[in-house]
Formats: C-alpha cells, structure tokens, sequence
C-alpha cells in the first residue's frame, strides 16, 4: 500500500490529520535518510547521527503546514534539505567543517578515465563469493575515502550515487547552483577513484595472482 | 567524464552500514512526535461555547421555549424598572390615618404628605421644608446667647419651656403661631426632656413633613395609631394624653357612658391632671396608669384618668364635665338597674 501513494500524497494526508501516512513516509525514508545523516557526519561525528535524523523528523512535522509542492522540489528534495541543514550545522559546531574546494589544490588527483585502477574491478553484478568479497572491502574502504572528501562535495556524491537524486534536486538540498554541484561531484569522483584505486589495486593483484 | 560511477555507486552498496538503521527509541519518539501533532486537541472554552450550539442540536422547540423564558424575564426586569419607589410602601398606615382624619375634617398640626415618587422632587422638597427650620435654628441660637448674657441657662430653659408647652388638642390653630417655638424646641428637646421627662418624638417618619400653613392633622387620631398611648408628641404635633380622655372629650360623657354601658362596661371614672402650670413646678406628663377601686355607691371599678391639661384650665375643666357627666350617666343606670 505505501507503494501506491507518492511521498507527496503521503504527506498530504498526514498534514490533513492522517498519522498512519507519516508511518509510511517514515518507514520509505528511514534507512536512506539514515544513511546519508551518517555518512555525511562521517565517522567522527557519526554519535551524533541519531539525534540529527531525530530533529529532521520532528523539524518536517512541525513545519508540515508550510510544506506546499514546489515546481522542482519533492519531498524527498525536502527532508533531505532539512537533514543536510542540520547536519551542516552539527558539523560547523563541532569544527569539522572543511571548505568545498579543500583538496583540489593539493596535487595528485587525476582526470584520465582510461587508466583509472577501477577499470580493472569486477563487475558489480558478480555473483561468486570472491566478488562478493571483494564488493565488501571496496564498500568498506569507500567509506574511508568518504571521510576525506570536503563536506559538500561528499554530499554531493551520496545524494547523487545512493539517494538518485537528480543534479536539480541536489542543488535544492545543497542550496547552491547547479554549475557548482556538478563541479563539487566531479571533483568528489576524481578524489574517490584515486583513493579506492590506491586501496584496491594491491587486492586486485593479489586476487589476480590467486 | 559521466557523473555518476557505478562501480563506486555498486561498492557504495555494498558498504557495511547499508543495512543501519537507527535505533526503535528514536523510531517510537518520532512515531508518536507526529502522532501528537496531528491528533486533534481539546478545544479551548472559548471555542467549545461558540460550538456549543452546533454540538446541543437543540431542536426548534426548545429554542422557542429558552426564546420564552428569556423574554418573560426581560419583561419582568423591565416592569420591575418602572414600579414607583419604594417610599410609597412605607408605613402605609400612616398614610391611611392621615387621609381618613382629611376627610373628616380633623385639623392638626401634622401634615401627612402625599409621598413622592422621584427622589429630585423628594430632595426638592425636604430642602424646602428645612428652610424654614434651619432659620428658626438661627433665631434658636440667638435667643441662647442673649438669654446666657443676661443671666444664665435657667432662665433660657425656663422661656423654652414655655414655648415647649404642649399644644392644645382643641385649638390647633395655637400651634402654628408656636411653630418658631416648636423648632427652637427641637434644639433643646434632649436636655428639657431629660429634666421635665417629657419624651418628644417629632413626627419623623416617612412621608410625614410639619408644615405650619399646610391643612393639619388630628393628633390625637395619630397618637392613637402611630404612636404608643404613653408617648406625647409635642409642638403641633401629638400630646401626652390619655386615651380615655381624648374619647371622653371627644365623644362627650354621656355617649361614652351609654356605649360602655351597651358594652356592659360599668365604671366610674375619675379625672387627675397631672401637668400643672409652669408655675406650680412642672410636673410633666407620666406613664398612664389606670389606678383601679371600687365606687361605694355603685361598686362598680373607678377608673383614674391622667390626662394632661398642659395649663388649660379652661381644657381642665371641659374635661371633669364630662367626667362628671359620664359618671352621672352611669349612677342613672345603676339606680335604674340596681334591682
């Protein structure tokens, strides 16, 4: 049944008086939500993870009556501009907030797709158990690299790679413009495909050599 | 370049916290955070009295009947506005004495007005009536002072005295020339009747005002249902008098006789004065007392009437006639009856 009504129409009731629509909209979101809050405070403020996804919540019932459908903006645009806001401000109080651009200056990144390391990685719909393995420590060690990457450009990733939001839809939660957040993704890939190449490739050899 | 890596994306899903969640506490907070929010709150009492009606679902008739009450009530407020003060109701007998003793012709110096029914004309009036009071007040004061410079407070009591000498019940007419006097007694009353023990009780009740030029009012008709029998009323006002008296000399002796006589009331009865002149040394008046003996002739009670001539001699003796002639009356019965 959860399936059959959009986030919209969910929400909708639930403004109405509907608390069994909120339900809906709370177990559809709950995970990915989560998930995002998580990784976007990264393993450092990673305690305060709970209390962020809580306030978002709470911050969309009690706004509920200023929710309206906006041309470009869904939902799922809006609890998730509401959970970035609160993380961003969790993590400037805690200092960790690091500028978009940090990083890019600093050498070592490259841009050349054709010898990129994860070229030579299985592919993703690999069913056998050393793949499997191998999928496991690539996620494990993505995480890692998420860490490293400045906070923007981090969110930029995870909205666009787990969440499928749309450029348009991540420069509604990220509230910049459109140029820069294709710009902030590009640099995260670059950063990230370095990084995981540089984990990875030893693994791959040696699985290889196997 | 593509924006969008599938194989980060494919080991972004197979990172080890994909499958986190965060805890059932904050699960079940936020569950019922919304829950609350949306449930539906107790209305204030305001909004429960504005909503009250659509609530009740009263039904026409029971709107007509509330209609009805609630217009019965407004009447009765409004019938309850227009009703004549109140004063009108007080001592109604007081009223009735004076209009029965207006029609028989009865004059006094009391003059029982028509009440008023606004307090402005009340007010209008009594300021009217005080004036003439408050002027006599004046001349009361002077009088004082001069008798003082001349030789000391006997002397002025003494002269009050005389101008507090009851008024005659045949002759009221005296008593509007004694008006000044009358007043000037209130002034002294306290301390004369303290003295002389004559109780005053000028005629203060409601609705009642002294006039002087305003047609009066038989004091002995009001003393006898307005006031006690052993309570005089001085100055145009009602006199210590007895009873007995006032319907011997009102009734003559010999139709008081035959109608105590029809009543099988046999007595005899005899006069005693009590107030003597001024210069024989004011008594004053005394409680009634009806000293009951035996006649030796008749056997029958003898009934002493004090009745106070205030100094009439004349008065004094119109009244033992009449005792006399009563009595005489009586001795006729017996004689005629004894056997």
């Amino acid at each position: 049944m959860s399936d059959v009504f959009a986030d919209e129409d969910l929400m909708r009731q639930f403004c109405a008086g509907e608390a069994h629509a909120f339900k809906l909209l709370y177990a559809r979101h709950e995970k990915p939500l989560y998930r995002y809050v998580r990784r976007l405070l990264g393993s450092a403020e990673a305690l305060q993870a709970e209390d962020v996804f809580q306030d978002t919540w709470m911050k969309l019932v009690d706004a509920r009556d200023s929710w309206q459908v906006r041309d470009n903006a869904s939902f799922k645009t809006w609890l998730y501009t509401l959970a970035h806001h609160r993380a961003i401000d969790i993590l400037r109080k805690s200092g960790r907030e690091v500028s978009a651009d940090q990083g890019w200056q600093e050498g070592g990144w490259q841009d050349d797709e054709t010898e990129a390391p994860w070229q030579l990685w299985p592919a993703s719909s690999a069913t056998q158990p050393e793949q499997q393995a191998f999928w496991r420590k690539a996620g494990q060690q993505l995480l890692h690299c998420l860490d490293a990457l400045p906070v923007l450009q981090r969110a930029a990733f995870i909205l666009h790679h787990d969440d499928g939001l749309s450029l348009e839809e991540i420069t509604l939660v990220i509230n910049t413009e459109f140029e820069t957040v294709k710009s902030r993704l590009r640099y995260a890939l670059i950063k990230l495909r370095t990084c995981m190449g540089a984990h990875l490739q030893p693994i791959l050899e040696k699985d290889s050599e196997v | 370049m593509s924006l969008r890596d599938e194989y980060l994306q494919q080991a972004l899903r197979h990172a080890p916290d994909q499958a986190l969640a965060p805890s059932s506490k904050v699960r079940e907070r936020v569950l019922d955070y919304a829950e609350n929010a949306v449930k539906p709150k107790p209305a204030s009492w305001l909004k429960r009295c504005l909503n009250a009606p659509q609530a009740w679902r009263v039904s026409s008739w029971q709107v007509a009947g509330m209609g009805a009450i609630a217009s019965v009530l407004l009447v009765m407020v409004m019938v309850r506005e227009q009703l004549p003060d109140e004063s009108i109701w007080v001592k109604p007998e007081v009223k009735d004495v004076a209009k029965n003793d207006m029609e028989k012709g009865n004059v006094a110096q009391n003059k029982i007005e028509t009440p008023v029914t606004s307090a402005p004309q009340q007010d209008k009036l009594k300021a009217r009536q005080d004036e003439p009071a408050k002027e006599l007040d004046a001349v009361t004061e002077e009088k004082e002072t001069v008798a003082r410079a001349e030789g000391g407070q006997e002397k002025v009591k003494r002269s009050l005295a005389k101008d507090l000498t009851p008024p005659d019940l045949i002759a009221p007419k005296k008593l509007a020339e004694k008006t000044e006097a009358t007043s000037l007694a209130k002034s002294v009353v306290p301390e004369l009747a303290a003295k002389n023990d004559v109780t005053v009780a000028a005629a203060r009740e409601p609705g009642a005002v002294i006039t002087a030029a305003e047609p009066e009012v038989d004091a002995k008709q009001v003393l006898s249902k307005t006031a006690p029998a052993s309570v005089p009323v001085v100055s145009g006002m009602l006199v210590y008098v007895d009873p007995i008296a006032q319907v011997l000399a009102k009734e003559g002796g010999a139709t008081m006789a035959k109608k105590d006589i029809e009543a099988g009331n046999l007595r005899m009865l005899k006069i005693e004065a009590q107030l003597k002149n001024e210069k024989d040394g004011q008594e004053g008046a005394k409680p009634i007392k009806h000293e009951l003996s035996a006649d030796a002739l008749t056997n029958y009670k003898v009934v002493v009437i004090s009745a106070c001539t205030c100094g009439d001699k004349a008065r004094g003796e119109l009244l033992q006639r009449e005792a006399d002639a009563y009595n005489k009356t009586m001795l006729q019965w017996y004689q005629a009856h004894k056997n």
